[in-house]
């Protein structure tokens, strides 16, 4: 017994780790093997998370499925280093015009790791976004407005040599949910029909007289045919 | 006060380039390579370098092990103090660990912090580089 909010996340870990194509990681997705050309850059992943949930009330929700707007966060974290011509700064016998060329020409982490929040952030509004993911990876009308609200980005830190940024998409749609039952207790059915011979109305139910329900179907109530009434045999 | 500042440089020598202190190559902007120390051209420029830091993680609580590598050199031995001035990019090489003899890697030093002037060190924090493809 699976609330649909908990089906749906992991449907969305596989819609983005199947179309991720080696550009970012998703945690929680289960990696097939992949070309080595596609993981061109694996120092980026995003982590899916139920965040949210709205539970509106209506006039159908008293028996009938519950609605859940839900609301997912999609947390992405990048992390790059510098780059630049490391051969020439190695290198014991480069000049100094040589190494101040290669300082000048030095990509700093900072604007690395933004143009590559940046490119992770598309590439996932893209993939939640199209029209064919509408239904995030479940059956066809099972899901409803999917919409991605919102893209956040926090400010820059450095942690240890490199340089993280941290940011987060907001995912929300809207579910059904089923109401089964208790947790972990079975249903047990219990069958309160009575058949009773020459019972002309239909099935009678459960005949209780003075507080005792009467289960017995073997002929010791029988159905008066002028009356209509139940009576116990002599 | 002389007094005083002479017994401060002392112990910086003591403490960081004495005998825990390992070779350290400054590049500035401009190319010029520093790899002797300033006080003393016919020693090696000497720093003291931590490799790894103990941080808690603030998702978990934990204690984890970051790689971030901090040199912390004498003022004095230097002949031109670096900052982190945006668009002047300087390097520093360290050896690629605890002993003088490893080979030496390549960083961007990414934020210059000075112990204030009276004691007469510099801290720099590192930036790994890698190579453009």
């Amino acid at each position: 017994m699976t609330m649909n909010f908990r089906i749906l996340k992991v449907s969305i870990v596989n819609l983005l780790g199947a179309a991720a194509g080696g550009n970012f990681r998703v945690i929680g997705y289960q990696k097939q093997a992949q070309e080595a050309f596609h993981i061109k850059d694996t120092d980026r992943s995003v982590q899916v998370f139920y965040a949210e949930g709205d539970y509106p009330k209506s006039a159908g929700s008293l028996n009938g499925p519950v609605m859940h707007d839900m609301t997912f966060n999609l947390d992405i974290t990048v992390s790059k280093a510098c780059k630049g011509d490391l051969a020439t700064l190695e290198n014991p016998a480069s000049t100094a015009p040589q190494l101040q060329t290669a300082l000048t020409n030095l990509k700093i982490a900072e604007d690395g790791v933004d143009d590559s929040w940046d490119e992770c952030a598309d590439l996932i509004y893209q993939i939640l976004m199209d029209a064919r993911n509408l239904d995030l990876g479940l059956d066809p009308i099972k899901v409803a407005n999917r919409w991605v609200d919102r893209a956040i980005k926090d400010p820059l830190m450095t942690r240890g040599e490199l340089v993280v940024l941290t940011g987060s998409m907001k995912l929300t749609c809207r579910m059904p949910e089923e109401l089964l039952g208790e947790v972990g207790v079975p249903l047990m059915v219990f069958d309160t029909s009575l058949e009773l011979d020459g019972d002309v109305i239909g099935k009678a139910g459960v005949y209780q007289e003075h507080d005792i329900v009467v289960e017995d179907t073997t002929g010791a109530i029988v159905l008066d045919p002028v009356s209509q009434n139940f009576l116990r045999a002599a | 006060m002389g007094e005083q500042r002479a017994i401060i440089e002392s112990d910086l020598y003591e403490t960081l380039e004495g005998d825990y202190g390992l070779p350290v190559e400054l590049i500035a902007p401009d190319g010029t390579k520093q790899t002797k120390s300033a006080n003393n051209p016919t020693e090696d420029l000497m720093g003291q370098i931590l490799y790894d830091s103990i941080i808690q993680d603030p998702n978990t609580g934990l204690d984890i092990v970051v790689h971030k590598p901090v040199v912390s050199l004498r003022r004095s031995s230097l002949t031109t103090v670096p900052d982190a001035t945006p668009g002047d990019n300087w390097a520093v090489r360290i050896p690629l660990e605890p002993s003088a003899s490893a080979p030496k890697v390549t960083f961007r030093i990414g934020r210059v912090t000075e112990g204030g002037d009276s004691i007469g060190f510099v801290r720099l924090y590192l930036e790994r580089i890698e190579q453009t493809s």
